[in-house]
């Protein structure tokens, strides 16, 4: 029954094919589907060493700007002088496009990893330093009162109450900032890299090799797609005990 | 897949024919001269001086042409927006338009553009150089081995071209070198901060790095093609425009024939307007002015020793089909058919029509 829950997807990949062999679309400028795996099949070594490139970014990133966003937003959330200093920076800085701030890394942090990994740190920072502050500061205060009550000293509050109360936000944060790492990722590869998924297809591209084009764009959706999961996935696991509206 | 390509060929072939009867008129017939706009690809940040002039003297306006220009980040991008149809005409590289068509892009090549050479007092002209820092051990190409080198674009004849000469030598361009894509303009400056140990600069970007330190030049885009003469661009149609509006392609080509021809005139006369006309285009300060002029920009009229007035010579496209096949970037069984790829029929019925002389042991 959950894989029937995917028929959207298997519809959109049955479009795409029909309208390959049906020649209404022009093959130079979006190949088939099934030339597309092909295309994968064919370079799948090379699509994997990409992929391996855009995901340890990624996920190094991800990492560093999930982090400091944990730690800042929970000491956002229970220290005023904390909030009052970051809550204006994150105002300001969070809408800024990230992409646009790339050429300023570039310059400060070169061309090679470390800027790239900047950048999806960012990215992925303000997504978890939002939630976490909201699902800190929206802790039943019953549960609160309840640990006082036993003696909970502050560290007990933060790390047996506050933060698995705020766990569920806290996910929500962890989901937004995973696609924005993978958006980041591709985006700055496709802007200076010399592999990666985001190069590959920037480079597919210029040399008109469009079937490997596709196929890099393909994988980069369903990697996406399955860490997408697998983190809703461990969400579920971890907040098992929060009551939900059943479907 | 397969069918897909042949159709895509077939479509190509059938389009091509359709211009082949559509030029089948007589080449001094009378051009409709009907005003006309051409949505011409320019590549951001490249001088193209024949076009500057063309701009700026008014031969396009004399053809009755209004060109409305579109920026795009690089040849790859011009011919791909020409196979679309997205654009009319456009300035793309000659490996580019090569590989597009012949992948089954609707797009094909009818005239050069900037000619790359060295004339016959052994003065060279080159469109780009391979610049390195001097003293880091860099003395020629394969010292590039395990080395970072910038080129403006993927789909850059550059590219193309470093990946060739490293396989040549027996290195993998692959793993040992690391090509990185930036413009131009930022090239001198990631060469002055080590971002890259190498620069396929254009005359301006390797003016600059020099200026800033000391750097030595291991290449250039002759050294790399290994031909007597070169194109840096040539200028690309889309094949619809071309079937649609042969006598505007034409019309446009007199008008860069006519900018040629002004300006051959006005380096033989050694005539500083031209250089005026193209450093204010270009927004060059007097020093990046006179040094594109010593390395650049005088050339024009020198190069009819090798090539015709914005030939595209077939030795040139040979090369191309060898290096792209080279790299495995076009399959062996790739038609390497110079009609293929280029039609050279309108800018014969331009020089016809301009009543000028066509060479055909030059083409």
């Amino acid at each position: 029954m959950k894989v029937l829950a995917l028929y959207p997807l298997a519809l959109v990949l049955a479009l795409w094919e029909l309208s390959a062999r049906l020649g209404l679309i022009d093959p130079f400028f979006l190949p088939s589907l099934s030339a597309t795996l092909a295309s994968m099949r064919e370079n799948y070594v090379l699509l994997a060493s990409d992929a391996a490139a855009s995901l340890m970014r990624a996920f190094a990133g991800f990492s560093i700007g999930a982090s400091v966003g944990l730690v800042i937003g929970m000491l956002m959330a229970r220290y005023r002088a904390i909030d009052s200093f970051f809550d204006p920076l994150i105002g300001a800085i969070f809408p800024t496009p990230k992409l646009a701030l790339f050429p300023l890394l570039m310059v400060w942090l070169g061309l090679g990893e470390a800027s790239k990994i900047a950048l999806v740190a960012l990215a992925a920072f303000f997504p978890i330093v939002i939630n976490t502050y909201a699902g800190m500061r929206n802790v039943d205060k019953f549960l609160v009162w309840n640990a006082l009550t036993k003696d909970a000293n502050a560290f007990q509050m933060v790390t047996r109450v506050m933060f698995p109360a705020a766990l569920p936000f806290i996910f929500t944060g962890v989901r937004v900032a995973t696609s924005f790492s993978f958006l980041l990722v591709v985006a700055a590869e496709m802007l200076s890299a010399s592999g990666g998924l985001g190069f590959r297809i920037i480079y597919s591209q210029r040399t008109f090799e469009v079937e490997t084009m596709y196929a890099a764009i393909l994988l980069i959706a369903i990697l996406g797609f399955t860490v997408d999961r697998l983190v809703g996935l461990i969400g579920r696991r971890l907040t098992a005990w929060q009551d939900t509206a059943a479907r | 897949m397969r069918h897909e390509r042949t159709l895509s060929r077939l479509l190509c072939a059938a389009s091509l024919a359709f211009s082949a009867a559509a030029m089948c008129q007589t080449p001094g017939a009378a051009l409709d001269t009907k005003p006309a706009n051409i949505r011409f690809g320019y590549i951001t940040g490249i001088a193209f001086p024949t076009y500057i002039v063309a701009e700026d003297r008014g031969y396009f306006k004399g053809e009755n042409l209004s060109i409305e220009k579109v920026f795009l980040n690089g040849s790859g991008a011009v011919s791909e927006a020409l196979a679309a149809a997205n654009l009319d005409m456009g300035n793309s590289a000659p490996a580019s338009t090569v590989l597009a068509t012949s992948k089954g892009g609707r797009t094909i090549a009818v005239s050069g553009n900037e000619t790359t050479f060295t004339d016959k007092s052994g003065k060279t002209w080159e469109a780009v150089y391979v610049v390195v820092r001097s003293g880091e051990g860099i003395r020629n190409l394969n010292d590039l081995r395990g080395k970072r080198v910038a080129v403006n674009d993927y789909g850059s004849v550059y590219n193309y071209l470093l990946r060739w000469r490293f396989q040549a030598a027996g290195f993998n361009p692959d793993s040992d070198l690391t090509i990185l894509a930036m413009p131009f303009a930022q090239m001198a400056g990631a060469l002055v901060q080590k971002q890259v140990d190498a620069i396929v600069a254009v005359a301006d970007g390797y003016a600059q790095a020099k200026q800033r330190i000391p750097v030595d030049v291991i290449g250039s885009h002759t050294s790399l093609e290994g031909l007597d003469v070169g194109l840096s661009s040539v200028i690309a149609v889309s094949n619809e425009f071309l079937r649609n509006n042969p006598d505007v392609v034409v019309r446009f080509l007199r008008a860069m024939l006519k900018a040629r021809l002004y300006m051959a005139e006005a380096v033989a006369n050694n005539d500083m307007q031209l250089m005026d006309i193209i450093a204010k285009n270009m927004k060059y300060n007097p020093e990046r002015a006179k040094f594109f002029w010593e390395t650049r920009g005088g050339y024009y009229g020198k190069e009819l020793e090798y090539v015709n007035l914005l030939d595209i010579p077939k030795r040139l496209v040979a090369r191309q089909f060898e290096v792209l096949k080279s790299i495995n970037l076009l399959k062996a069984d790739v038609p390497t058919t110079y009609e293929n790829v280029v039609d050279i029929r309108p800018l014969r019925r331009a020089y016809v029509t301009l009543g000028l002389k066509w060479d055909e042991s030059k083409h």
